[in-house]
């Protein structure tokens, strides 16, 4: 045991795991820096950012930014952190790098459920949150079950496969529903439960969905480590001192719920889910105490730049989701050809 | 005289309570710091009985006993610090460091909300020395041999401290000189008062490390004891349906079978 | 170097963002000069008005700021524009095409100096044009509404979608404008319309069944469609002397598409085509000599039509649904409304609401006649 080479190797862990917490503050300052850029710019009174003198005599300007954009963008801060978190959370349970919420038939449920309760049940803020986490977690369960079952092709393959036909059927459920209610009074727009917006966000509305994100986001966030250990077979995390069904399920759901509750306010985003986690995964390794708060901040800045866009590039509201497709196919393009950034040799 | 760190008291367990069970009337002693070789043809049920000795699969009648306790009332964080496996593989999605991937061994002694400390970093890397792979502690555990990974497993285990090391099969993906390594680690572990199961379907292993076999046949113990007294060709020609002999060589015993 | 290159990326679509460029017809908003408007007074009440979601609302003064945008705009807008001050008060509204003309833009001698919005503009975009007042479908309430009221600036919710709801929301414009007698002699005509024509349709005893099909061709495939029973066509059948017989079809609550095969099994008397972009009666005209259509029973009778329209059609609740409506009973009942001319009813209607003179409606209306209208 030659200990000068172990504290050298030491230090240099040491040294590589500091290296990783300036990241993340400077990943932290840009989300704040972002988001207080983004509260001022916009298309009022014309393109670009609102000056502080207009802010002080203008109470349009006053009202604009504190009672629409602030709440718009905290919901999309938690939009894109639940989304992201999710995704890493799937992605790590189920052994699976391209999975998100939106493959596994969860958002898809989420948008069902909240569309199903509008319908039938009046539509209060907790009844819709309550049905979309329902039908979401049942969507997983679905797609979980079904991939079982399946008699060919790789655990991959199998849970990407069964995701999508769940995903259709719920789609599928949500025509029927706008079908069958008052497509002008019940229920917002397809378009709005499928390429998803934040125009109609209110502060009324993100407080309803705050309790669900805030006590998903910190429960993951408390147990970052020890997704690594659920990550592991049965058997192996059970070895270490894991009950590894019990607390799978407890992840899952606290993965779920933030989903669920986001959806059910801004309609279907995708592909957030699927590429922060990579891009995390690029800049800390795999080690989710540090790649599921990256994601969850990476989720956060990539959102609000997102919706920044579709609010202000046309005169009209562009829906979020496509913004989010269009930025995130591209990005996950980028992430296909290039070499990873992350100093793992081979 | 060593006393009985883990015992098996007519054990029955099946997976399917519509069919036979898998292992029946099963009685097994494994004292400690002995090295326990569980010899047997596949479907025997070794890695069924491996997996009751981890707590991880529960009886459906006899009980098993760690260091004089019934298994069940051991929290599992305690157990997890007594028992480690070492799989005989494992599929790996994600590129972790071989370093981080052994500190994961570290769970049983983490609070559940808590991290891995300096201290568990550098138990860590010393048991990656102890196991001969320390200058691929930054490597990707995905980039690296199919023998070194299997080591990478063996020293996750071996950071769990653990008393009672279980290995299923561990040599079936080796090399002669990772096996070679391997045997050399668990002889050392042993001195270190370590007690140790595994199943294996190579004879001539069991021969060559442990003080006690174990011969199954069809979920049941055939006969167990010292291994020099219980593996021999007629016994092993019996649970494997191939005739094999013991042949001594330069003083080591050797099996044949072709 | 990565880093660099992403940063980079990122910053250039943020500029793009900021161009300048007009993206839309959206022109810079508030440095607008006052129209004077007729018939302001000096002192100027508060206005309190209940809306058709049955909020109270109460406007600090009479608003000189209007809004009128969202979907179904169209309904609000031409109710809007039959009172005087309309063209004064309303300084933005959203796209009031509907494939045929933009009616507003033909009477509003001030159209060119007013913003008009995207259809899905959202309350930032409102905002801009600075409103002190926004008149929306109700059904917008949640999704538009809301955002809107967060800034202060008030909201008003109408429906303009059944002869009630007429009556109802004329007197909010009424209340709206200050101008609550006109609000009171625009709902007495349609009721009074209504009623000479049930009056006169009232010992009819023979009702033809009668089919009302949407006609849509849009991405290349070619579909039939017809309205829910809830929506203000299959009121207007009714009461025109009709049996609609589409009742079975459609238990959504939109537009619903039916095969030939469900069109033949109703074999109603008559058949008219709706359409919004096109012109009705040249659909008809080609299906009459369609193999298919052929063999339908009102088409062989030479009962199928095209339905009326103009810039817009008279078939929706657009204010022209009298229009429709008495045009629908002629055709119905001939012998009931001998003195029909469908030319000098159009003339009356355009004149009593929107004070248009038969010269502006010969060279403006008249030519943009489409279905089977001379």
């Amino acid at each position: 045991m030659n200990s000068a080479v172990t504290t050298a190797t030491l230090q240099k862990v040491n040294s590589r795991n500091l290296a990783r917490r300036w990241v993340f503050l400077w990943l932290g300052l840009g989300l704040i820096g972002l988001f207080i850029l983004s509260l001022l710019f916009g298309r009022y009174p014309e393109t670009g950012f609102i000056s502080w003198e207009r802010l002080n005599q203008d109470e349009l300007a006053r009202l604009l930014v504190f009672n629409l954009r602030l709440p718009r963008l905290l919901t999309a801060m938690a939009l894109g952190m639940s989304l992201s978190a999710g995704g890493m959370v799937f992605q790590m349970l189920f052994g699976n790098p391209l999975v998100e919420p939106g493959f596994l038939g969860v958002s898809q449920g989420a948008a069902f459920g909240a569309a199903l309760c509008i319908v039938f049940l009046g539509g209060s803020a907790i009844l819709i949150q309550g049905s979309a986490a329902a039908f979401a977690l049942a969507g997983l369960g679905l797609s979980y079950l079904l991939a079982r079952r399946i008699r060919y092709g790789g655990w991959v393959l199998r849970l990407v496969l069964s995701g999508i036909a769940v995903s259709a059927l719920f789609s599928a459920g949500l025509g029927v529903l706008k079908y069958m209610a008052d497509p002008l009074r019940q229920l917002p727009e397809i378009t709005f439960w499928l390429l998803g917006g934040l125009s109609s966000i209110t502060w009324a509305k993100l407080t309803s969905i705050l309790p669900a994100v805030i006590l998903g986001l910190v429960f993951l966030f408390l147990f970052r480590w020890r997704l690594n250990v659920l990550a592991l077979n049965d058997e192996t995390a059970f070895s270490m001192g894991a009950a590894p069904k019990r607390e799978r399920l407890l992840l899952l759901t606290a993965a779920v719920l933030p989903t669920a509750a986001v959806i059910s306010v801004a309609g279907m985003v995708g592909w957030v889910g699927l590429i922060m986690p990579h891009i995390a995964r690029r800049l800390f390794g795999s080690d989710t105490r540090y790649t599921l708060p990256a994601s969850m901040l990476l989720g956060g800045i990539f959102t609000i730049v997102c919706d920044d866009l579709s609010r202000t590039l046309l005169a009209g509201e562009i829906p979020l989701g496509i913004l989010t497709s269009l930025l995130g196919a591209t990005i996950f393009i980028i992430l296909m050809v290039s070499r990873g950034m992350h100093e793992v040799r081979r | 005289m060593t006393s009985s760190l883990l015992s098996f008291h007519q054990v029955r367990f099946g997976y399917n309570r519509n069919t036979s069970p898998v292992l029946d009337g099963l009685d097994l002693s494994l004292k400690e710091g002995c090295i326990t070789a569980i010899l047997g043809p596949n479907g025997a049920g070794k890695t069924t009985l491996l997996y009751l000795a981890l707590g991880w699969l529960k009886p459906w009648a006899g009980v098993i006993h760690l260091q004089g306790e019934p298994i069940e009332s051991f929290s599992r964080r305690a157990l997890g610090q007594q028992i480690a496996l070492i799989p005989q593989s494992e599929h790996i999605p994600f590129e972790y460091t071989v370093l981080e991937y052994v500190l994961l061994g570290r769970a049983p002694y983490l609070p559940s909300l808590g991290m891995p400390s300096h201290a568990d970093e550098e138990l860590a890397y010393n048991v990656l020395e102890k196991v001969g792979i320390a200058h691929l502690y930054d490597h990707s555990v995905l980039g690296i041999s199919g023998g070194e990974r299997q080591l990478v497993l063996a020293a996750r285990a071996l950071a769990q401290e653990p008393r009672l090391l279980l290995l299923d099969e561990p040599t079936s993906h080796l090399d002669l000189s990772n096996k070679y390594r391997l045997v050399q680690i668990l002889k050392d572990l042993q001195e270190r008062g370590t007690t140790i199961l595994m199943t294996t379907h190579e004879p001539d292993l069991a021969l060559a490390m442990s003080d006690e076999a174990v011969l199954m046949e069809k979920g049941r113990v055939l006969i167990s004891g010292p291994t020099a007294e219980v593996a021999t060709g007629e016994n092993l020609s019996r649970i494997y349906r191939v005739p094999v002999k013991i042949i001594p060589v330069e003083g080591k015993k050797q099996v044949a079978w072709m | 170097m990565k880093w660099l290159l992403y940063a980079l990326l990122t910053s250039l679509v943020l500029l793009s963002a900021c161009s300048t460029a007009p993206m839309a017809q959206e022109t810079a908003a508030p440095v607008q000069t006052r129209i004077s408007a007729p018939g302001v007074v000096a002192t100027q009440p508060a206005v309190v008005v209940v809306d058709a979601l049955g909020r109270e609302v109460t406007l600090a003064k009479p608003p000189t700021r209007i809004v009128i945008t969202g979907k179904g705009l169209i309904l609000t807008l031409d109710a809007a524009y039959m009172f005087p001050e309309a063209p004064y008060r309303i300084v933005a509204l959203g796209t009031a095409d509907q494939g045929s003309g933009n009616f507003v833009s033909l009477i509003d001698p001030n159209f060119d100096q007013k913003v008009i919005l995207q259809t899905d503009a959202g309350a930032e975009q409102i905002a801009t044009v600075k409103p002190d007042l926004v008149i929306l479908k109700s059904y917008l309430a949640e999704t538009v509404g809301k955002p809107i009221e967060a800034l202060n600036i008030p909201v008003l919710y109408v429906d303009f979608e059944t002869p009630e709801q007429y009556t109802r929301d004329m007197a909010i414009l009424g209340k709206v404008f200050q101008n609550e007698a006109r609000a009171k002699e625009l709902a007495d005509f349609y009721i009074n319309k209504v009623n000479a024509i049930q009056t006169t349709l009232k010992d009819v005893k023979e009702k033809p069944s009668v089919l009302l099909l949407y006609y849509n061709d849009k991405d290349g495939a070619v579909a039939f469609n017809v309205p829910p029973m809830s929506w203000i066509q299959t009121q207007m059948v009714e009461v025109a002397g009709g049996k609609p017989v589409w009742g079975s079809a459609n238990l959504g609550k939109g537009w619903t598409v039916v095969t030939l095969e469900q069109i033949a099994a109703w074999d109603a008397d008559q058949i008219y085509i709706i359409s919004y972009q096109k012109n009705s009666a040249q659909i008809a005209a080609t299906l009459k000599t369609d193999l298919q259509w052929e063999t339908l029973r009102a088409v062989k009778q030479g009962h199928l039509y095209g339905f009326p329209a103009d810039l817009y059609s008279w078939d929706q609740s657009d204010s022209r649904w009298i229009l429709g409506l008495t045009w629908l009973a002629a055709r119905l009942h001939p012998e009931s409304f001998p003195q029909f001319d469908v030319v000098v009813e159009a003339q009356q209607f355009y004149q009593k609401l929107y004070g248009l003179d038969s010269q502006f409606f010969e060279a403006k209306i008249h030519p943009t006649f489409r279905g089977d209208l001379p």
